[in-house]
């Protein structure tokens, strides 16, 4: 169903915040954007982007056809870029309205005196911690509960990959995403992806000229769709 | 407002690198320009064109105005134009920070590009000496900006002005007489030259661990990343008919002689390539407009 802002929509209520949708007690549920109105549950369509985790499978959702911009939500990872150095953490760029605050200590293993050495204009690869309208965004290189990295943390070398569509960011966390499969498909070489669903994406290969067949790939995705990903286009990657 | 980052350590690493090995993010090598594309609007002398993903609009338009006193027998020619935050993000308008200063350097590359080196022949839009005269008004406006606004920005001038057509003007007896477009075939502008720009950003290599590429690498038609890393952008200006416009050199870096006639000579090299690309882009839309009767 398409709806635009201020539209009222029939969900159920939830008690965590929806990008999208708006609820108050006289309102009832607003929808702030303009876009399709999915109902969640998962009917497994394409337009169904947030299939990453169950909890989100569920939830109601707005899905905006091309969104770049990007709006902290928590549990969602990211890939930030250092801005500052403090003296007990970082701010991070993440892309949002916002700076977020990466604490020293929220890292695997991080100690008082064992700290990561982050420098200033380096990537990370975060998860949201705390997202909150009137509250700096917090992030963190773990999982809380674990303790363990998670393949959080510092992403060295390689390319990043920026101002993607956030949606075709989402759908290559998808198990069965297109994109991801065409890549696979097409490179025959080993390739790894830290996917940040604040429209980046940090490519490493092997060698320079396979990152760049990677980046040019993704790119081309993100401008004109999947589609266009055809035999044609991996042959002129080659050259 | 968003900031303008400085790209991060891993971009910049890995760019420089790849520059090393003659490679760049976009396939392109080092001294290809990207793919020009023009569009026309629905007015002559409404041109929009994409360099890549940088896109600008010209539009021209003429009015009647008084010459200046001590050149009674010239036209007048302005252009405008201002980045905003439809170009990218951070872009603020008004007249403070750096969004000014790069607005200002951009007007004063397209001025230099095109209205001072006497593109458009000044004389011939004169209609009574001392008394009329046109006043040719080039406003661009900026789109999408992923690198090198300039040579966007003067293809897109160079290309509106020679669409461009204004009403003729019939002079009896000191009484001027505008005919409007469908009733006088409009009379194009008299152009004297095309010209055309190349703009090299020049990359140090240095400041990576490995010291023994050395020096800097050139590099046509940056985009908005490498102009970001460079250290210095040579703009030439030149015709198909190898004359020098122009040259401007931003930023901080020193150029050998033998960097700057390299550029020049790439440079009028390639102008009459892509000179015939933008006529026959502009004749092949003026012919599709007479047959559509418009002209």
């Amino acid at each position: 169903m398409h709806v635009f802002p201020g539209d009222s929509i029939d969900v159920p209520s939830t008690s965590s915040a929806v990008a999208g949708i708006h609820t108050t007690r006289t309102t009832g549920a607003i929808s702030t954007r303009a876009g399709v109105l999915s109902s969640g549950g998962g009917d497994g369509g394409r337009n169904d982007i947030d299939m990453d985790t169950d909890r989100k499978k569920t939830r109601p959702h707005i899905h905006v056809a091309e969104q770049r911009r990007y709006l902290a939500c928590t549990h969602d990872s990211v890939i930030g870029q250092v801005i500052f150095r403090g003296a007990d953490g970082y701010r991070v760029d993440v892309g949002s309205a916002s700076t977020a605050n990466l604490d020293a200590l929220a890292f695997e293993g991080a100690t008082k005196r064992n700290k990561p050495n982050l420098k200033v204009g380096s990537l990370v690869y975060a998860r949201i911690s705390l997202a909150h309208r009137d509250m700096e965004t917090e992030l963190e290189c773990l999982n809380p509960a674990t303790g363990k990295a998670e393949g959080y943390g510092e992403l060295k070398g390689g390319l990043l990959a920026d101002n993607l569509n956030i949606n075709l960011c989402k759908s290559l966390l998808e198990k069965n995403s297109s994109l991801m499969n065409s890549l696979m498909n097409a490179f025959n070489f080993p390739f790894e992806l830290a996917t940040g669903v604040n429209g980046k994406v940090w490519i490493g290969a092997p060698s320079p000229s396979q990152v760049i067949a990677v980046y040019r790939t993704i790119l081309r995705a993100d401008r004109e769709g999947v589609h266009v990903l055809t035999e044609d286009w991996f042959a002129e990657l080659d050259e | 407002m968003p900031r303008k980052l400085e790209v991060n350590v891993n971009n910049k690493e890995f760019i420089i690198n790849a520059l090393k090995d003659n490679k760049r993010l976009d396939g392109r090598s080092l001294l290809e320009a990207r793919r020009l594309e023009l569009e026309y609007g629905e007015g002559l002398g409404s041109v929009t064109v994409k360099l890549g993903e940088s896109k600008v609009m010209c539009s021209v338009s003429c009015t009647v105005t008084s010459p200046l006193p001590e050149r009674p027998y010239e036209g007048q020619m302005s252009i405008s134009s201002e980045l905003s935050a439809m170009a990218m993000a951070h872009y603020e308008s008004g007249l403070r920070g750096n969004t000014a200063e790069e607005e200002a350097t951009l007007n004063r590359q397209l001025d230099k590009a095109i209205r001072r080196s006497g593109m458009v022949d000044r004389e011939a839009l004169c209609i009574v000496g001392g008394e009329k005269v046109w006043s040719i008004a080039l406003t661009l406006h900026y789109m999408a900006d992923d690198g090198n606004l300039v040579d966007a920005g003067v293809t897109a001038c160079t290309a509106a002005l020679l669409h461009f057509r204004k009403p003729e003007a019939t002079v009896v007896g000191g009484e001027v007489t505008y005919h409007p477009l469908d009733e006088r075939t409009p009379v194009p502008l008299a152009i004297n030259h095309t010209p055309i720009s190349f703009t090299f950003a020049f990359l140090d290599t240095q400041d990576t661990q490995d010291t023994q590429g050395g020096g800097d690498i050139a590099v046509l038609d940056p985009n908005a990343i490498e102009a970001q890393l460079s250290d210095a952008c040579f703009m030439v200006t030149t015709t198909p008919q190898k004359e020098l416009l122009t040259l401007n050199k931003q930023g901080g870096k020193v150029l050998s002689v033998e960097r700057v006639l390299e550029c020049v000579g790439y440079a009028t090299e390639r102008a009459h390539t892509l000179a015939k690309q933008i006529h026959d882009s502009v004749n092949a839309d003026l012919d599709r407009r007479r047959i559509g009767g418009i002209v």
